[in-house]
């Protein structure tokens, strides 16, 4: 019985270790460290706020007739839908408001490289929304904040 | 042990049969929970092999943003790295199934699924469809060796600590997840603002969720032209993930929890388009089969037992 309470004592101390670690990733800049995340899956409701996307202007070097989001760029990139760009973007905007220069290389990178059909020519907007009010109306605000071309250079 | 046993007997209910009672039925739970174990490596096989048909989207990647259980590849030719790695997972996931009373089977199948699963999560984005996996995988390794003819009483009671151990961190994760809705919502509630507590709550998380990625879903639009549909919804999916962890203590509630856990999950789907048919897995083996209860189920008694409501639902006939 000594073994199966010594063993006991681990699974309780690693129940503990994980919800205390799980929890402390909150203050991690990427909210995790695979594979102990603090699991807090939408919790706040969103009220107004500024989100990051790109915006196309020209892909396969050839310039669209308007400039269109990336996530309306249906038939244009492989999956207009994908959270893993969209999640690339948020870090992308956050990396050019900061200022961070290594970081906005390495992101664009991954950008282009896995996701962006090249040669293409794409800017970063922020926009802003309600949710709700742009659900119903379709109302948002757009402010650029960068402009890239894909072979690494800023028009 | 004094600790131990408070925080037992604090998830506990008294008016059921708890898990250490459940674990005095050893013999059916630890035949019930072996079985459950092989179908667990025989589900890891089953993934493997679907990943084949994404092999060449990973390789097709010019570029990481490598996880710390996959940094090595920025050492190595990137194509031959993710190679390595997709064929590694198959053949240990392949071994594992054929092998799962062996530990070093049972290891090489947690090395090989966690660097499939840093590998999945290493382009930008950390989805959390694989974590539960990793980390049961985990536990799992440490099981003790136990033929089920020659197994004693106390390799039997070990065998099922290290299940229920699987079981806990699975519930601990939804649990957590409900810790962080409400406190999210008090402190919403406390700024006067928009909180997953009020009928619009639910309804500007979907909003906002199907306008990140322009994407659609069965009936978010719907519930968006009657967002006061979603605050039942809400609570709800509040109270299963918030209670989640009681359900580890208390074996009665486990396959009603499961089952509610997985219409969640199919929920979340239809409103936001989200999968998470790997966590549904999981959750159908370890607790459907309630393996550390059995069939013996009442509605009264399971009623009893809910956390919260259990109580609530007593104390009107206490005053009686």
């Amino acid at each position: 019985m000594a073994a199966y309470r010594i063993l006991r004592g681990w699974v309780a101390l690693f129940l503990a270790g994980y919800f205390a670690l799980g929890l402390a990733t909150v203050l991690h800049p990427r909210q995790e460290v695979f594979p102990v995340y603090s699991w807090f899956l939408f919790p706040l409701v969103p009220g107004e706020q500024t989100r990051y996307t790109l915006r196309l202007q020209e892909t396969h070097g050839q310039r669209l007739t308007a400039p269109l989001l990336y996530q309306d760029a249906e038939g244009i990139v492989t999956n207009p839908h994908s959270v893993t760009v969209d999640e690339l973007v948020q870090q992308l905007g956050l990396a050019v408001q900061k200022g961070r220069a290594d970081e906005q290389q390495r992101l664009r990178q991954v950008l282009e490289k896995n996701y962006l059909p090249l040669p293409c020519q794409y800017e970063l907007v922020a926009i802003t929304f309600d949710p709700l009010v742009r659900w119903h109306t379709g109302r948002y605000e757009v402010k650029l904040l960068a402009q890239y071309l894909s072979s690494g250079e800023t028009p | 042990m004094t600790l131990l046993r408070r925080a037992w007997r604090f998830f506990g209910s008294d008016s059921q049969l708890t898990t250490w009672g459940a674990l005095s039925h050893q013999t059916e739970s630890f035949y019930a929970a072996r079985i459950v174990v092989r179908c667990y490596y025989a589900a890891i096989l089953f993934f493997a092999v679907a990943t084949l048909q994404d092999w060449s989207v990973y390789l097709d990647r010019r570029e990481t943003l490598a996880l710390w259980p996959v940094c090595w590849l920025n050492a190595v030719p990137l194509h031959g790295g993710i190679l390595g790695i997709l064929i590694g997972y198959l053949v240990t996931a392949f071994l594992g199934a054929i092998f799962p009373a062996r530990r070093w089977a049972r290891a090489l199948v947690f090395a090989g699924l966690l660097e499939f699963a840093a590998l999945d999560n290493s382009f930008g984005k950390i989805s959390h469809n694989y974590h539960l996996w990793v980390l049961t995988a985990f536990w799992l390794v440490f099981l003790p060796r136990a033929p089920v003819r020659t197994a004693d009483r106390s390799t039997r009671q070990r065998f099922l600590l290290i299940f229920w151990g699987c079981q806990a961190i699975v519930l601990l994760t939804y649990t957590m997840s409900g810790v962080g809705k409400i406190g999210g919502a008090i402190y919403q509630l406390c700024s006067g603002q928009n909180n997953l507590l009020l009928p619009t709550g639910l309804a500007s998380i979907i909003a906002d969720r199907l306008l990140q990625t322009n994407s659609s879903s069965w009936l978010g639009p719907w519930l968006l032209a009657h967002p006061w549909l979603g605050w039942p919804l809400g609570l709800a999916a509040l109270y299963l993930e918030l209670f989640a962890f009681w359900a580890a203590f208390r074996p009665a509630l486990q396959r009603w929890w499961a089952a509610g856990l997985i219409v969640f999950h199919i929920g979340v789907y239809l409103l936001m388009g989200i999968t998470f048919t790997q966590t549904v897995l999981l959750v159908g083996l370890l607790f459907l089969t309630a393996p550390l209860y059995g069939d013996e189920q009442r509605g009264g008694t399971i009623m009893k037992r809910l956390p919260l409501l259990g109580w609530l639902s007593r104390k009107p006939f206490r005053s009686l």
